[in-house]
């Protein structure tokens, strides 16, 4: 584990300061900017470790994103959990493992292939995806299914903006989104005995994908993704437990037909297709009504009940009307 | 004695771990530092056991003595991390509340799975000495017979918390059945050609 202080929070204010700061400075650089900004010891520390990740034109528009309102006014998750606490099994299971294991990997030239029930198909670079696009921060809470869970400021934009330029048609009922898929970077894909069939699936219905919370992140914390949060771009689900937010998407793809997710093959007592959070319906060897917001200190571990939906509910609750959620997990 | 010193030493680094996290300084336990120690303390507890477990099929199969002289030492520094486990666990995860016991054994059956693990290990700690071998004689073997229900728990115990990754859990049981099989003398006698 990667050693870390005790009650280092990176404050929302110092980091919106921060920001502000860089910007005024006009500089995109990460290393101008920290020049620039008041130099704690946790920023300087991400100094030293990022470099400057990610293309120039990326950093760029990472940095300029606006700040929505509406986003969750909880602690922020320090980024040094964030990017530190991994569950990206492609890179190995300990929860270091995604920060220590994948210096290999490039998200640098990336590109999507799209395809399936719709009118524009085809092979496209990240930098054509992203034009035109507004780019925004998002403060999402995370559940994992392991009852822990984070409070992280996501930046890119929603998926329904990405989806609709590509115009599913009306048998589209489902879309189907597919990890990239390199051994030879991401050491876990061809572990002997990997709990998962690579590369990792994920899907969403219709309706939840072009839901405006469904949003695709491109960043973090001002900055581009690190490789264990899913360079260079990912879902984030945030009404969903977290193995839905899949990382690193190299495919989209529109389909008449329900996606089988890659938890759901691997186990499909215990992981369903929709996966929404719900304190109600336990997992088959624990329950789901209470989670453990990280970081934990030792002497208060930081219980907090589970809300429904991961406290999305009245954004979220109506597509799921008459449901039977116990049956469709 | 060197042997208890060496034991003792997972032990004294996760006390300095929390030394540290309790100043404020810099520790390796990670954002969820409760959950870190109470798992750290289990696999202590969870390798010993196996130590402990090997040591007659070791003595049977490789003529090593060293584990079967010292299985004492072994077993009851298997009660002192199991111990520090479940007490790891009522305070750091359960914050002394001691009726979210009742909850979390009803939720999770992998916690009451240890508990009766714990239970059954209970009585071996105690007697674990030349007082207790003298006092109760051949009685004594039979009851420290209750290692292989024992065991059984606590490697279901493990299967059902595993998250995702089996392996390891699984390498474990395959471990605990070879050494089930390696006591059986008959087994030993058809490989020795006897």
């Amino acid at each position: 584990m990667r050693t870390i202080k005790e009650h280092e929070v990176t404050d929302k204010a110092v980091y919106l300061n921060r920001r502000q700061i860089i910007k005024a400075a006009g500089l995109s650089a990460i290393a101008g900017g920290f020049a620039a900004s008041p130099a704690g010891s946790a920023e300087l520390k991400r100094a030293e470790t990022m470099g400057g990740q990610g293309p120039q034109w990326l950093r760029q528009r990472v940095s300029n994103a606006s700040i929505s309102n509406g986003s969750t006014s909880e602690a922020l998750t320090p980024y040094e959990y964030v990017t530190g606490y991994n569950n990206f099994y492609e890179f190995g299971t300990d929860k270091s493992d995604p920060a220590e294991n994948s210096s290999k990997f490039k998200s640098d030239p990336w590109s999507v292939e799209v395809g399936g029930e719709c009118e524009v198909t085809g092979r496209f670079q990240l930098e054509d995806l992203l034009k035109g696009q507004d780019i925004e921060e998002r403060i999402y809470r995370l559940r994992c299914v392991e009852a822990w869970s984070m409070v992280i400021p996501w930046i890119g934009f929603p998926l329904h903006k990405l989806l609709s330029r590509f115009k599913p048609t009306s048998r589209a009922r489902y879309v189907k989104f597919e990890t990239i898929y390199r051994p030879a970077e991401m050491p876990g894909q061809n572990a002997f005995f990997a709990t998962l069939d690579y590369p990792y699936v994920e899907g969403l219905r219709m309706d939840e994908a072009l839901h405006d919370l469904a949003f695709i992140a491109v960043g973090l914390y001002g900055e581009p993704l690190l490789a264990q949060n899913g360079a260079p771009l990912r879902l984030v689900v945030p009404w969903k437990y977290g193995f839905k937010s899949i990382k690193s998407i190299a495919r989209i793809t529109f389909q008449k037909h329900r996606p089988q997710s890659s938890w759901q093959k691997a186990n499909s007592k215990e992981y369903g297709f929709f996966s929404n959070v719900n304190p109600k319906v336990s997992h088959p060897r624990w329950s789901q009504a209470t989670e453990r917001r990280l970081p934990s200190s030792l002497f208060s571990s930081n219980r907090i009940e589970t809300l429904m939906f991961n406290g999305y509910a009245d954004e979220v609750a109506h597509l799921y009307q008459g449901m039977n959620l116990r049956m469709n997990y | 004695m060197g042997l208890v010193v060496l034991l003792a030493l997972p032990a004294i680094n996760l006390l300095w771990q929390v030394s540290q996290a309790l100043q404020g300084q810099l520790h390796s336990l990670g954002p969820d530092p409760g959950q870190q120690i109470v798992v750290e303390l289990g696999q202590w507890a969870l390798w010993l056991l196996l130590l402990v477990f090997s040591a007659s099929p070791v003595r049977l199969w490789f003529g090593w003595r060293w584990l079967v002289i010292q299985r004492r030492v072994f077993g009851l520094a298997v009660f002192f991390y199991f111990a520090l486990h479940i007490t790891a666990y009522v305070v750091f995860l359960l914050e002394l509340h001691f009726s979210e016991i009742i909850e979390d054994v009803l939720e999770r059956p992998y916690i009451t799975m240890g508990m009766m693990a714990a239970t059954l290990l209970m009585p071996l700690a105690l007697t674990s000495n030349n007082f207790s071998t003298r006092r109760l004689g051949r009685n004594w073997k039979r009851l420290h017979g209750l290692i292989y229900p024992a065991i059984l728990l606590v490697i279901v115990h493990i299967i059902w918390i595993a998250r995702s990754d089996l392996l390891e859990p699984l390498l474990y049981l395959l471990f605990v059945l070879l050494c089930f099989a390696g006591r059986s003398r008959r087994l030993l006698s058809v490989f020795k050609g006897r």
